[in-house]
């Protein structure tokens, strides 16, 4: 046991540490470092090939969203600078159609980043059975239409009569860009 | 041109590598003997020139006691400490080697090793590493039994359904030990498969490097501190500079070469894969404008069933003067000869969810004047058309279908 901790071994014992210490534990770590780096890159290649695996049906899945919105589209306002008067000149047509009076009509709000929301207050009046179909009408619009909230009296309401109706509904509109969906798909295609 | 000089280069650093390796393994049976590294026609066992270098030793059957026992133990640990308590019933002193077999659930095969004292006093350096010759035999050869020559003596290893039984005889004992072999492992010699003295060299390597495989410190000496200054440290510090060299090398060049493939390939993907990554965002952009329109679609409540249930209640009697409407809910003001027909006639519409009277019922010129609220269903107030997105996805971001229109 002398022998073996004597001062010549001792100092070959510092040497080993110090040599594991300041050129082992940094060259494994740089080795740790550089393996870490392969397994990182590796995953990234593994990544990719599955990516471009993956090309055909994403082309495909592009193709049919794409489709998928063109067609929901066509169910809203086209986002033209004339779509609030458009839309006026609509409900004015359905409610004369009707014989149904507008008294008034006002816009309420005009919200909405991707879909513009646009919110109307129609003050009407007229014989009720005319204020049904001017709702049916309304219902039946090509493009998207919510009524938010209507509310009519009733009056004269016979029983050989419906009688005349005098209200007031809030109804929501929907435009979007129509060129933007589709634009920004070639554009994308095309880098 | 360069790939003929690169191979030849690793064969040659192979072989040497291999050369350098086999100068540390021996045979040991009263003497010490080399391995031919390569495969030579005649690959018999040669004396050891140089016995201090051997550090793994495979060691001849005669020079070691061989026991296999069952134990009806199930957990591992509980053998090991049964083990150690046990008193061995060998003829030689000295460290006891186990490989340690589960055989079923509740019982585990321990087959022992005991090596004769001697072999270590005649040694010239303790070895590192110290096996069978059993053991590179069984690891080998698939067959049950192997009958090989060597250092004119013979020595059966067979592994059967009682674990492995290995003995050693001389040609003069030969028929005697056939039959004695024969009725104790009920194999017939006719079986046997037999390995020269030539071949057995050459055989011996790759059962050592198969058991060393399978059990790389099962057959590891113990270290003795009062060694250490008869321990050979000098070589041993070569022999792992060497090594750790060799080792860190390898290591510096596999993964440099790695990583540079690896960036080979992914700056080669790197263009195609763009474009599937703009595919990609541009689905993931178009699925977020999508479902801004569902969200508009299913927000969207058509009361046109509502005039429906108006004409069906005017055909009724039922006088209405006020109608307010909220999405769904639709409050109806107006009077009829009982109110409770009416909010009954409500209750049971296939088009009504609910119903129920707002304020309580009064009594106006022989009519009832009520006020009921009603919640009509949804799914008759789905709008048109409404674009769903499906989890059945053909691709891994999403895919699109689109429902049919229903009313």
């Amino acid at each position: 046991m002398k022998i073996f901790l004597s001062r010549n071994n001792l100092l070959v014992i510092v040497f080993f540490l110090a040599g594991i210490n300041f050129a082992l534990v940094p060259l494994y770590e740089f080795q740790s470092q550089q393996n870490e780096k392969l397994i990182a890159k590796s995953r990234q290649l593994e990544k990719l090939q599955l990516l471009l695996e993956g090309k055909d049906l994403l082309e495909s899945d592009a193709y049919a969203v794409n489709e998928i919105i063109n067609e929901a589209t066509s169910r809203f306002y086209a986002d033209s600078g004339t779509v609030k008067l458009d839309i006026q000149k609509q409900c004015e047509k359905v409610f004369d159609q009707n014989a149904v009076v507008m008294n008034s009509f006002d816009w309420v709000s005009d919200t909405g980043e991707v879909v513009r929301t646009l919110r109307a207050s129609v003050r009407f009046s007229g014989k009720t059975r005319d204020v049904i179909t001017a709702f049916w009408d309304i219902a039946r619009f090509s493009n998207a239409v919510k009524i938010v909230s209507w509310s009519q009296r009733i009056q004269n309401n016979q029983r050989d009569s419906m009688g005349s109706s005098k209200g007031d509904l809030v109804i929501e509109f929907y435009a979007v860009k129509p060129q933007a969906a589709a634009l920004s798909f070639n554009a994308r295609e095309s880098e | 041109m360069s790939i003929f000089f690169a191979e030849n280069f690793v064969d040659k650093f192979g072989k040497t590598v291999r050369r350098f390796l086999m100068r540390r393994v021996g045979f040991w049976s009263s003497e010490m003997y080399d391995f031919t590294p390569d495969a030579r026609p005649d690959s018999t066992l040669k004396l050891a020139k140089n016995s201090q270098s051997k550090q793994i030793l495979i060691i001849a059957r005669d020079h070691y006691h061989e026991t296999v026992r069952d134990y009806a133990v199930g957990d591992a640990k509980d053998l090991k400490h049964i083990l150690s308590q046990q008193l061995t019933d060998s003829p030689y002193v000295g460290d006891r080697y186990t490989v340690i077999d589960r055989l079923n659930q509740s019982s585990h095969r321990v087959t022992s090793w005991i090596f004769n004292e001697s072999v270590f006093e005649n040694l010239p350096s303790r070895p590192w590493l110290i096996l069978p010759e059993s053991v590179c035999v069984r690891e080998l050869f698939s067959s049950k039994a192997v009958l090989t020559n060597r250092l004119k003596r013979s020595v059966l290893t067979v592994d059967g359904s009682s674990g492995l039984f290995s003995t050693v005889f001389s040609p003069a004992d030969e028929i005697q030990s056939v039959q004695y072999v024969q009725t104790i492992t009920g194999v017939d010699s006719k079986h046997w498969l037999k390995v020269d003295a030539e071949d057995f060299s050459q055989h011996m390597c790759a059962g050592l490097i198969e058991a060393l495989l399978k059990y790389p410190l099962r057959f590891l000496v113990p270290f003795k501190f009062n060694s250490a200054q008869f321990f050979p440290w000098k070589t041993s510090i070569k022999l792992i500079s060497a090594i750790f060299t060799v080792y860190t090398i390898g290591v510096f060049l596999y993964l440099s070469l790695s990583l540079n493939l690896v960036d080979y390939r992914l700056s080669e993907l790197k263009a195609p894969a763009q474009q599937s990554v703009a595919l990609r965002r541009i689905i993931s952009d178009k699925m977020q404008v999508l479902e801004a329109y569902n969200k508009i679609f299913i927000d969207i409540s058509p009361n046109w069933i509502f005039w429906d249930l108006f004409l069906d209640l005017k055909k009724q009697g039922v006088q209405l003067t006020r109608v307010n409407g909220n999405d769904q809910v639709i409050v109806i003001y107006g009077l009829a000869k009982r109110a409770s027909e009416v909010l009954g006639s409500l209750s049971v519409d296939a088009r009504v969810a609910s119903a129920e009277y707002v304020n309580s019922v009064r009594e106006k010129g022989g009519s009832e004047q009520f006020s009921i609220k009603i919640l009509l269903k949804n799914e008759l107030t789905k709008p048109e058309n409404v674009y769903f997105l499906q989890n059945n996805l053909t691709s891994d971001q999403s895919a699109i279908s689109q429902e049919s229109p229903t009313k």
